[in-house]
């Protein structure tokens, strides 16, 4: 499953074109250092004040800050608001 | 503006425990139920505010996920109206309210007077009372033909009156008589004589027989210009002296000022003290009547309370002022006293004459403590003071 997602990204480095974000890969956008929005998400995985865990294809994203909130949630898409300090993937055990 | 509007639809915030409250947040995401505010409670459950009509469902959605739900407070308009449904006394305020408003609008609670000039209003509001209309009084009873004949019949000053009333308020307007000009009777057989000692300058008789003349001083009720004619046939002729007697008079008037005086020096201290006045009655808003202060001013404030669009109400809110102060002695310059008796003197002047003062001198005296001014003035008046003949008055 590795490879495959391995491929689709040198097809997307190729073809210039969307590729990953079509197949449904989530899409992380940092507005300054307040906001952040996730689209194609999985649903909340883990939330607190410091960590907000979302589930998504391939990974689990895990914004860290302090203050974290969600500011609106929908199965397309989540803002999270507060201080926010680093946004990462996690591919872990169940990662596909 | 969102808070407004979620305070017009009215909010509840949840409390949900259980394994994973997350999932909470993503069934309510995935079923299209806004939420806002989610806290996590420290691992133990999350928290929620949702809005006041998704409550039932998201309490289901809950139970069906093996949740507990908790509802921690409802806000807005909604819980507001679930706590009066039953408070039917609610119900019966606006109505009451609006009931009372018309009721107090049929009375007068406050009475305009406009154009009395020579009559006060205390006068005026004295007869209306006294012929039954006043505060309280209702204003569809009132005859406005017979009370201007009653009001006009206690004051003959009055000459026409009305009284237009508007909601609760009467305006009284008033015209008063203007009194026709005195006429003089010139078939009255009158002397002039000098009201005032001087020193005749002009001497101009239009009827009458002259007795004195220009450069000639006269005192005060000296005959200057007689009634009493002599005729060819013999017969005395009576007639009513007319002319013009200017002179030249003086005057000398003095006015004494003390240089010290009491003033008052407010000391900041003050008390204040409210009632309610409804109508003619006064309702206090304090328990003690007293004042700690020792010498104090009293100034009282008025505020009549009103309904939006102007409709006044018979209540007034009046505040007493009680404002400390010490009374000490000051001393007053002397220039300043000087003024003030200069100006006092030459008002006291033209009181006392008819024509322009020739000529003005003070002369200030300090004697003491006090300061003397004296005015001293050559006036150029008409003196003639036109009387009955005497001689005619003792027959």
């Amino acid at each position: 499953m590795k490879n495959h997602y391995k491929a689709l990204g040198r097809m997307t480095q190729l073809t210039g074109l969307p590729l990953e974000y079509a197949a449904g890969l989530p899409k992380v956008e940092l507005e300054g250092f307040t906001t952040a929005r996730v689209e194609c998400h999985r649903g909340v995985l883990q939330y607190s004040e410091n960590i907000v865990e979302l589930g998504g294809k391939g990974a689990k994203i895990r914004i860290s800050g302090s203050g974290l909130g969600l500011k609106a949630l929908s199965p397309a898409l989540a803002v999270i608001t507060g201080r926010i300090s680093g946004a990462e993937y996690i591919f872990g055990e169940d990662g596909e | 503006m969102r808070g407004i509007l979620d305070m017009i639809r009215g909010t509840a915030r949840l409390k949900v425990t259980g394994a994973r409250p997350e999932r909470m947040l993503n069934i309510l995401a995935r079923e299209g139920i806004w939420f806002s505010r989610a806290e996590s409670e420290d691992g133990a459950g999350i928290s929620f505010t949702v809005l006041h009509s998704d409550l039932k469902r998201t309490r289901r959605l809950a139970a069906q996920a093996y949740f507990e739900t908790e509802l921690l407070r409802h806000a807005g308009l909604p819980t507001i109206a679930q706590r009066v449904k039953r408070r039917f006394a609610i119900y019966l305020l606006p109505p009451l309210l609006l009931l009372t408003a018309f009721v107090l609008s049929l009375f007068i609670w406050e009475i305009e007077i406009t154009g009395s000039e020579t009559i006060s209003d205390a006068q005026l509001l004295s007869v209306l009372e006294e012929n039954g209309v006043g505060i309280g009084t209702m204003g569809l009873t009132i005859d406005r033909e017979l009370l201007r004949d009653k009001v006009i019949d206690a004051l003959p000053q009055i000459s026409w009156m009305t009284v237009n009333v508007s909601g609760c308020k009467a305006e009284v307007i008033v015209r008063e008589r203007i009194e026709p000009p005195k006429t003089i009777d010139i078939k009255q057989p009158m002397d002039i004589i000098a009201a005032k000692t001087g020193l005749i300058c002009e001497l101009s008789v239009f009827e009458g027989l002259k007795q004195t003349d220009k450069g000639v001083t006269v005192l005060q009720g000296e005959l200057l210009i007689s009634g009493t004619m002599p005729s060819i046939s013999g017969k005395t002729r009576y007639v009513h002296s007319q002319g013009i007697v200017k002179a030249r008079t003086w005057y000398e008037i003095s006015e004494k000022i003390p240089l010290e005086y009491i003033s008052k020096r407010y000391t900041g201290e003050t008390e204040t003290k409210k009632s309610l006045l409804i109508g003619n009655y006064r309702l206090n808003l304090y328990l003690n009547g007293g004042i700690s202060l020792d010498a104090c001013d009293k100034i009282i404030y008025k505020e009549r309370l009103s309904l939006p669009g102007g409709i006044l109400l018979p209540i007034e809110i009046v505040t007493a002022e009680y404002r400390e102060y010490i009374a000490e002695p000051v001393r007053m310059s002397e220039d300043d006293a000087a003024a003030i008796l200069k100006s006092g003197l030459t008002r006291k002047l033209q009181a006392q004459t008819k024509g322009e003062p020739l000529s003005l001198e003070f002369e200030t005296a300090q004697n003491g403590e006090f300061l003397t001014v004296t005015l001293r003035a050559e006036c150029m008046e008409d003196i003639g003071l036109t009387v009955p003949i005497q001689q005619l008055a003792k027959e």
